[in-house]
């Protein structure tokens, strides 16, 4: 199917507006859509093992919800932790570029929050 | 004060998927170019910020048909996101209901996102290179 993905960030300082957009549409076998309760140890998103094109994720919660990112191959960093605040939306691509310089595939995707629960949504595409 | 919004939508065969983050900030930077150094800590390029003040960052390849690699640095190494050009890369720092930082590289499984991020720099992996950055200062108290 073609799936068009589009993003915007704006801003307006001092009567002036700032903003960054774009996207573009792809070709997708399939868009999944859904949300998690998350918890204050990790576990993994859903679909997050499977092949994907991106993962987006929003927090619906009113706590900060860590975003661990698994790649493989890497020398030391096997990980990469993003903070997705309250009211955040974040995109997951596929492919990392690891601290062993090189292309490594996102091998797993894992959430927790700082404290009690939130409600993650997401948008699985493949 | 400001308030900075993201956007992120996708849609295919009638079902939409659209969230927005809102994020008070200070001021914003934008940063477009073939080259992209957008924190002085990265040296070269276009550093424009020398310290860590980023709350939020929306990171953009706008070159159709190209791969850009995107290294973050938290403060211990460079890594990050292979972009499309379909696809942003948007991160932000704590604003106090959680998190402090924005991010940790890690060899840990347990660790959290206790880091501001230092720095940040577009590179060609392939195809043409255009790149974009919004970046919203964090509130001076």
């Amino acid at each position: 199917m073609n799936l068009n993905i589009q993003y915007s960030a704006s801003v307006t300082i001092d009567g002036e507006a700032r903003t960054v957009s774009g996207g573009e549409t792809i070709e997708a076998s399939n868009m999944i859509t859904g949300s998690q309760t998350i918890g204050n140890t990790y576990e993994a998103m859903a679909g997050s093992t499977l092949h994907r094109t991106a993962l987006l994720l929003y927090n619906a919660g009113s706590v900060d919800v860590a975003v661990r990112v698994g790649m493989s191959p890497s020398d030391t960093y096997d990980y990469a932790i993003f903070n997705l605040i309250a009211g955040g939306v974040m995109v997951i691509p596929k492919l990392f570029i690891s601290d062993f310089n090189i292309v490594s595939e996102v091998v797993s995707v894992a959430a927790r929050t700082s404290s009690s629960t939130a409600i993650v949504e997401y948008c699985w595409i493949s | 004060m400001p308030t900075m919004t993201i956007t992120i939508t996708a849609s295919g065969n009638g079902v939409t998927w659209s969230r927005s983050a809102s994020i008070v900030v200070d001021t914003a930077l934008i940063q477009t170019g073939e080259s992209g150094s957008i924190f002085a800590t990265e040296g070269g390029g276009v550093g424009s910020i020398s310290y860590s003040g980023a709350a939020v960052v929306l990171f953009a390849n706008k070159a159709r048909g190209s791969l850009v690699k995107l290294l973050l640095n938290e403060g211990t190494v460079g890594l990050g996101p292979i972009l499309p050009t379909h696809l942003p890369f948007v991160m932000y720092s704590g604003v106090g209901t959680g998190f402090t930082g924005a991010a940790k590289f890690s060899a840990t499984a347990t660790d959290t996102p206790t880091n501001d991020l230092v720095g940040a720099s577009y590179s060609l992996l392939t195809g043409p290179l255009n790149n974009a950055s919004l970046v919203g200062l964090k509130l001076i108290s």
